[in-house]
């Protein structure tokens, strides 16, 4: 539990870890990087001075980029509180300067073109383009209603060069989409990545997750996502916050990171294993696990670095501020490698010797299997944990100037009430 | 960015341990659990296998980027 006390409103206790792994082995602390560059003086403290202020411990491995407000759902859960119908669009070039301003402060990173519904901003292909100048990887994060519908704007992201579509995706049913969307969307869902496969797209599934509500469909999820690979590279899964906009009650929906794992190990018979997970070595220890494997013909999967349980990367060491850098640049890496679509001819136009056939051939088959499941428990106001927001890797640009922790940017009070978040 | 690696022959390389002169021979490489088999400069008689710089700084690297976990 996390325990605070209020001075005005007494104490407080939220749910933040429940069953195995065990909180105590859970560990990868990390020495905070020094050197960051910063927007904002801390004065106040954290989460107000957002961002970044000089208490901030870790660089970005991923920017998000919101390019409009506007959103072709109206979902009863939606943390950037999206949906309105009317929206003041901002030109396509102070997007751009917005990428180089970015580029600047945050450095190599992973754009994230975001919103509302980013798909419905017009000048969204040439926007990925410009992004692909700047920064090793773009990523779309789309609800897919768009790609399902309209596969000449499919086609010209596959021709700008788009990394990979981080597509929202609940469940297997439904009633699932009903109950968190608002519609009925798996047969839209099944279409958009048919549309992505078609024009060549890689596509990540991203479903929110509460428990009593789509948590019994995470196993099934797994599967389906795994028997469309190469297409779909990875499942990331966002367990529910009450940030933003959301009807159910938070402490009623959480799950922590131990019952997800829990609940995916039982839903898959045992396909996923637990001990196989290691906590991240990018952000904070609490708020993520990766498990990457090799996606056989057979159906079956194989752990990335094999069966052998490796013990090193949990440990009560705290990593050195060098290191803690390190695990961002390997963050991005891992990331473009298992998200990435694999290209279709490696070896186009290149000759090659014997001894480099046998390499290419290896990477492009591994390419083809690799897959990955992750899992991030965003922070709302019950869990909020400021070493987590000072080492948080994972930022939002907020207009005209600042990069701000995601978790800090979409903070809402007890009653709906932005912290940062504007519009 | 794809480095151009140079065929490294076994013509003219002999064992230092053996003085047998290296064959082109098969080699199970292994890494991370993952294994796939490659012709290299070998020793038929310890096995000793020589791994030229290009290779092991280019496409080695490459396979050890892509099996690096976070």
């Amino acid at each position: 539990m996390l325990c605070r006390v209020c001075p005005d409103h007494g104490a407080f206790q939220e749910t933040i870890w429940r069953g195995k792994p065990d909180f105590e082995t859970w560990r990868r602390p990390k020495t905070p990087v020094t050197g960051l560059k910063t927007q904002t003086s801390a004065e106040r403290g954290c989460p107000n001075d957002c961002g970044r202020c000089p208490d901030h411990g870790q660089h970005a491995c991923t920017v998000l980029l919101e390019l409009t407000t506007l959103c072709n759902l109206r979902c009863p859960v939606c943390f950037a509180n999206s949906g309105s119908l009317e929206d003041t669009p901002v030109p396509a070039d102070t997007f751009i300067e917005r990428m180089h301003w970015i580029r600047e402060e945050a450095g190599e990173v992973v754009l994230q073109l975001s919103g509302g519904e980013p798909t419905l901003y017009p000048e969204l292909a040439p926007l990925v383009k410009e992004g692909l100048k700047l920064f090793p990887a773009v990523q779309l994060n789309t609800n897919g209603i768009r790609l399902a519908e309209d596969f000449q704007m499919v086609q010209e992201l596959a021709e700008a060069g788009l990394s990979w579509v981080f597509l929202q995706f609940d469940g297997v049913s439904d009633q699932t989409f009903e109950k968190i969307r608002g519609r009925a969307l798996f047969d839209i869902k099944m279409k958009a990545i048919e549309a992505c496969a078609k024009a060549g797209l890689s596509v990540v599934l991203v479903p929110t997750v509460a428990a009593g509500i789509n948590d019994h469909e995470m196993g099934e999820l797994f599967r389906l996502a795994l028997s469309l690979g190469p297409t779909v590279r990875g499942v990331h899964i966002q367990p529910m916050t009450t940030s933003g906009r959301n009807p159910f009650p938070g402490s009623a929906g959480r799950l922590t990171l131990p019952e997800i794992l829990t609940k995916l190990h039982e839903q898959t018979g045992g396909l996923v294993r637990p001990e196989a997970a290691f906590p991240p070595s990018c952000e904070h220890e609490r708020c993520s696990f990766h498990l990457r494997y090799r996606r056989k013909d057979d159906g079956t999967i194989v752990p990335m670095g094999g069966e052998s349980e490796c013990c090193c990367k949990t440990t009560d060491v705290p990593l050195s501020a060098e290191e803690t850098a390190e695990g961002r640049r390997r963050s991005v890496e891992v990331t473009l490698n298992s998200w990435q679509a694999p290209a279709p001819k490696p070896l186009l136009g290149i000759p090659m010797s014997g001894q480099t056939n046998a390499f290419d051939e290896f990477i492009a088959k591994a390419r083809q299997e690799v897959f990955s499941l992750t899992c991030m428990a965003f922070q709302d106001v019950w869990t909020a944990d400021l070493a987590r927001l000072r080492g948080c890797c994972v930022h939002v640009f907020s207009p005209p100037d600042k990069l701000m922790p995601f978790c800090a940017f979409n903070l809402t009070s007890a009653d709906g009430r932005p912290l940062h978040r504007r519009g | 960015m794809k480095a151009e690696v140079r065929e490294i022959k076994a013509e003219g390389w002999v064992c230092g341990k053996c003085q047998e002169p290296l064959r082109q021979l098969p080699v199970e490489i292994t890494y991370m659990g993952s294994s796939f088999q490659v012709e290299l400069p070998r020793c038929p008689v310890c096995g000793f296998t020589f791994i030229p710089p290009d290779l092991a700084y280019g496409k080695m690297r490459e396979v050890e980027k892509l099996l690096e976990d976070k």
